[in-house]
């Protein structure tokens, strides 16, 4: 059998279900890698052992009791620490809810223990989901599984180190101008933004509250599927959410790709932005591999990066500083550095400004949606280049902002993060996957004949090597 | 005259007090920045209506 902890959520469900592994067994081992490693990455914020070993000893009798269960049924997972799990504290990693219990589930997390997940823990992420890496707040910033010297992505960077070092094999984060894609990317890991109004945002400490996303960080396409379709699904207490059926999306995800049209952009990191070498060869080796495997991909263009950063900027900070204002004239100092410098350009925009910036977002995304009239998903890269050193702050300064992650945000359409690769430092490459709304199964389709044709998902970090302190 | 040069920015008093004149400069220039960038281009389309669904704040019965 596979080492407990690379174990994917469904093979350890498979397992648990018919009584070869108990969920006890597979919490303990988590706990365990958790407590032999985490000093060096910090994904975790709160860690309550007793209580997961409590709920998984009762999953473990509901099975013995052949009880009905639930898709991930024993198996833990873990949340960005911006999502509400009840009477666990949510901190947002900021001095600001250093004391926050929060009183109920938020939705994605209810859905989840009713799916049979076994929470184990709150994950580090940059402040309000902001700013970060940040080394003056109450708790150290995650780090990368990889390489612990290295930035291990963000917002949601908890939780791509502690999928990417198999502590868990699910962990949610959230995703406004990008922050599920760059962890995956910077760890070696599936993300997914799905379509705007698929996942409940309930229960989610706001970010910029027409933006903001939900989404599933996981080792493998099967995983990341079945994570979405599990937290997907109308909420009428989430304003934004939207009333759609929600497939099974892990029974779309082996049909290949024959026969597909597949748009490129390219000018994303050979104009707009220079991508490194290595992160240019990575992306041409993965779109081979999709063209080899039947795809017909095509060269496309679309508007520059410039012009959907700006509207991302502009709506993102606005809507954050009609949250932050307040706190920021009258809790200045509890403020962490990073965020303050992200945050306070948004309070000298004028409503102008932003109402132009939502003009501007609905014609950018009915534009950039007439692709999908002749593509059936379009591909392009992530970040320009591998993570940077998370303690060198001027290279945070230059390689933080260059990615291609904010279009999607800004169209709301579907966008999942797939890993293409190492370079020659042995630190993940990754790229993106963007489908039509509502069509997160064609994505999952599409990665899944990446991955069946690849090795990369199969690779893991040697946390001896990697994440242990000096 | 050029749509896009809508460019000076302010930040309340309150704002720049609480944060000091050093960060809230860097941040006026970085909303300046931003806002000479912003497309303003006129067309009407869609209009903010989207973003406010009457349904939403309905009576749940």
């Amino acid at each position: 059998m596979t080492e407990l902890h690379w174990l994917e959520a469904h093979e350890a469900a498979e397992l648990i279900a018919t009584k070869r592994l108990t969920s006890l067994e597979l919490t303990k081992a988590l706990l365990d890698r958790i407590e032999k490693y985490d000093t060096g990455l910090n994904a975790f914020l709160t860690l309550r052992p007793e209580e997961a070993l409590e709920d998984a000893k009762k999953a473990d009798e509901a099975v013995q009791k052949k009880e009905k269960i639930g898709a991930i049924h024993g198996v833990p997972f873990a949340l960005k620490d911006i999502i509400d799990a009840a009477d666990w504290p949510t901190t947002a990693h900021s001095r600001l809810f250093a004391d926050n219990i929060a009183k109920n589930d938020a939705e994605v997390t209810l859905r989840l223990k009713r799916a049979g997940g076994i929470l184990l823990g709150k994950l580090s992420t940059h402040e309000f989901a902001l700013g970060g890496p940040s080394f003056d707040l109450p708790w150290p910033p995650a780090r990368n599984a990889w390489g612990r010297d290295y930035f291990p992505g963000g917002s949601s960077s908890g939780s791509g180190a502690a999928v990417a070092a198999g502590f868990v094999p699910i962990a949610l984060g959230t995703d406004t101008g990008g922050s599920v894609r760059n962890p995956a990317s910077m760890n070696g890991l599936l993300g997914m933004k799905a379509t705007y109004g698929r996942v409940s945002r309930r229960g989610v400490i706001p970010l910029s509250f027409s933006l903001d996303h939900v989404g599933p960080l996981t080792r493998t396409v099967r995983d990341n599927a079945l994570a979405l379709s599990i937290i997907s699904g109308f909420d009428e207490q989430d304003p934004g959410s939207s009333d759609v059926v929600t497939p099974d999306f892990s029974k779309y995800s082996g049909s290949g790709v024959k026969g597909l049209k597949i748009g490129v952009i390219k000018h994303f990191y050979q104009e707009d932005m220079i991508a490194s070498d290595e992160m240019s060869s990575g992306l041409e080796n993965a779109f081979a591999v999709l063209a080899d495997n039947g795809a017909q991909l095509e060269e496309i263009k679309t508007r520059p990066l410039v012009d959907f950063a700006t509207c991302n900027r502009i709506i993102l900070l606005s809507e954050a500083c009609a949250i932050h204002q307040k706190w920021l004239v009258e809790r200045t100092d509890e403020y962490g550095e990073s965020l303050l410098t992200r945050l306070l350009p948004g309070t000298a925009f004028n409503a102008v400004d932003y109402v132009q910036a939502v003009r501007t977002r609905a014609r950018y995304a009915a534009e950039f949606n007439k692709f999908f009239e002749k593509f059936d998903a379009i591909v392009t890269v992530n970040n320009m280049e591998v993570a940077f050193l998370i303690e060198d702050q001027a290279a945070c300064d230059k390689y933080y902002s260059r990615q291609a992650r904010t279009p999607f945000n800004v169209t709301g359409n579907p966008a999942l993060a797939v890993p293409i690769g190492f370079d020659g430092g042995g630190l993940p490459m990754s790229m993106q996957i963007i489908t039509n709304q509502f069509d997160e199964a064609m994505a999952y389709r599409i990665a899944a004949s990446y991955e069946a044709a690849t090795n990369w998902t199969k690779m893991h970090p040697d946390l001896d090597k990697t994440a242990t302190l000096p | 005259m050029d749509i896009k040069n809508f460019a000076e920015r302010y930040m309340p008093k309150e704002v720049i007090e609480a944060v000091g004149s050093d960060r809230a400069e860097v941040a006026i220039k970085m909303a300046s920045t931003a806002a000479a960038r912003l497309d303003r281009n006129n067309e009407f389309f869609y209009e903010p209506a989207h973003v406010y669904h009457p349904g939403n704040w309905s009576a749940k019965k």
